[in-house]
């Protein structure tokens, strides 16, 4: 008499579980999906697809563009491009939105999250930019590892409102571009470099301010913060706490903080040098 | 010699007689018959009554741009003038031939029944091919039972199809504008060609899929889908609903 294990007869529950927890397509070409809509309406056209809908939560995925999106609601359009891969065109986004991309340039990974209740999205085959009139968190990671130093970057901002535009797909260098939040703003940045023969070198810069921009995208890239800014700063070779009308943190191509400009009245600034290693 | 010559004379007899192929045509010459056995009634009001079988039978009416193919078809026709069908019914597998002025439609089913008019009708029942043919493209529909609206007479537009209903699973395969043999194939419960508003729409657990040559990609579980054709019958877009959003 064969006498089957108790945990055969669970398997096809188990399996039946595993088909329900699958993602539902509701539509896919290529490297671009629409799925997990329950009210889904769209158009397809030779360039593109408009596409309309909610979901609990929807997704939509770009592979091209490194997009990975979920939200309870979506309005937007992609576009196919000549290569037949799909980029995001404009797409307006409610409820939970959470935005992931990933990018992979000269040896640098960077997964980049962006979370807010509404977010605008618009873009083309190589750039991207999120405008959110509702408070949103940008949380980009970034880890080198075929180059010396190697690093790993980690940069988190939190404001009110705000905007900011990336690169997109797997173009050289940091994807962030440019951006602008308003207040209240907490920002931290936290880059260790490990260079040839094992030794970490770790800066970790956190603040608050009024507004803070951005501009990754011309040489030198700058953070500027206005009003009523503190930052509290530790790196390799110094440490301090600033407390300023203006800041203006000039950094390196890592990102790494080389120069800080403290403006505005009153202003105080105490800096100490950190032993050497 | 003469016990194989005999049994030779009656099979060859019998092959001559199941061979045996009566023909019609009507004075205007517009309706032609070609049927094994059937029979031919002329009644009063202009009107003749045909009764055909064969294998198929044949039955062509110039003036309507028809031609029906069936083993079996029972016919009234309209003799003033030029003779038109005014009603027909075909069983044991219809194949119906629509000529127009730039195209033809080939419908085929289980048993049919046409209903001349100022839109003629085709009842169709069961397995329900419809092949849809222009010069540019060809748009091939399938389905279990349904209606064809075909134009009427034989110079009218397009394919001669105006309007077709089908149920059952249903399959639509048409080509896409602006493609070198892009063709976009819908699946669905209920499908309505509708030639002339230019659209064909799908209902029920709808599936849309572009071939290779296609630029659209794969749309599943939508509640309903129209294929949008342009002027030439091509699909232009495909707009879908799901849930609410209908």
């Amino acid at each position: 008499m064969i006498r089957r294990s108790p945990w055969l007869w669970s398997l096809p529950a188990v399996v039946a579980l595993g088909f329900a927890a699958q993602a539902r397509i509701n539509y896919r070409d290529q490297d671009f999906t629409l799925r997990d809509f329950d009210n889904f309406s769209a158009t397809l056209e030779s360039d593109g697809i408009t596409f309309k809908g909610t979901g609990n939560p929807l997704g939509i995925e770009s592979k091209a563009s490194g997009l990975v999106i979920t939200a309870k609601s979506a309005d937007g359009k992609a576009v196919r491009s000549p290569d037949k891969s799909y980029f995001l065109q404009d797409v307006v986004l409610n409820g939970d939105v959470h935005l992931q991309m990933s990018q992979l340039g000269n040896g640098t990974a960077t997964v980049t999250l962006v979370d807010s209740d509404a977010l605008h999205y618009t873009g083309s085959a190589s750039q991207g930019r999120i405008d959110s009139a509702t408070p949103l968190t940008i949380n980009s990671s970034s880890t080198g590892t075929g180059i010396v130093p190697t690093f790993s970057r980690t940069i988190i901002a939190h404001g009110s409102r705000g905007f900011a535009t990336f690169a997109i797909g797997n173009a050289p260098g940091n994807p962030m571009r440019t951006g602008e939040m308003a207040g209240p703003v907490t920002f931290s940045l936290h880059l260790s470099n490990t260079r040839a023969g094992g030794v970490a070198e770790v800066t970790d810069l956190e603040g608050k301010a009024d507004q803070l921009t951005f501009d990754f995208a011309t040489d030198p890239k700058t953070v500027t913060l206005t009003g009523n800014v503190t930052v509290t700063g530790k790196g390799p070779t110094a440490s301090g706490d600033i407390a300023a009308e203006n800041v203006v943190v000039t950094l390196d191509a890592q990102l790494q903080p080389i120069k800080v400009d403290v403006t505005g009245s009153p202003a105080k600034t105490r800096l100490r040098q950190e032993p050497p290693r | 010699m003469k016990r194989v010559a005999l049994p030779l004379l009656v099979a060859v007899c019998a092959l001559a007689i199941a061979r045996q192929v009566f023909t019609y045509r009507d004075k205007s010459g517009s309706l032609t018959v070609r049927a094994r056995s059937g029979l031919v009634e002329q009644q009063a009001n202009n009107r003749v009554h045909l009764e055909l079988r064969g294998s198929p039978v044949v039955l062509t009416s110039s003036t309507d741009g028809l031609t029906l193919n069936a083993p079996a078809i029972v016919c009234d026709a309209i003799t003033k003038g030029k003779t038109t069908i005014e009603k027909a019914v075909g069983t044991g597998g219809l194949t119906a031939l629509k000529s127009a002025a730039s195209g033809n439609t080939t419908i085929t089913s289980s048993s049919g029944s046409y209903t001349a008019g100022a839109q003629p009708k085709l009842i169709l029942s069961g397995s329900v091919k419809i092949v849809d043919r222009t010069t540019t493209r060809t748009t091939t529909i399938t389905g279990r039972n349904g209606t064809a609206l075909l134009e009427p007479g034989s110079k009218g537009p397009g394919s001669g199809l105006r309007r077709a209903t089908l149920s059952g699973p249903v399959r639509v395969e048409a080509v896409q504008q602006n493609t070198t043999g892009g063709r976009i194939i819908a699946t669905g419960s209920r499908l309505e060609v509708d030639n002339v508003a230019h659209v064909v729409t799908l209902t029920g657990n709808v599936n849309v899929t572009g071939n290779q040559a296609s630029t659209l990609g794969e749309l599943h579980g939508a509640d309903k889908a129209v294929l949008v054709l342009n002027s030439k019958g091509e699909v232009s877009s495909v707009r879908v609903s799901q849930g609410a959003s209908q």
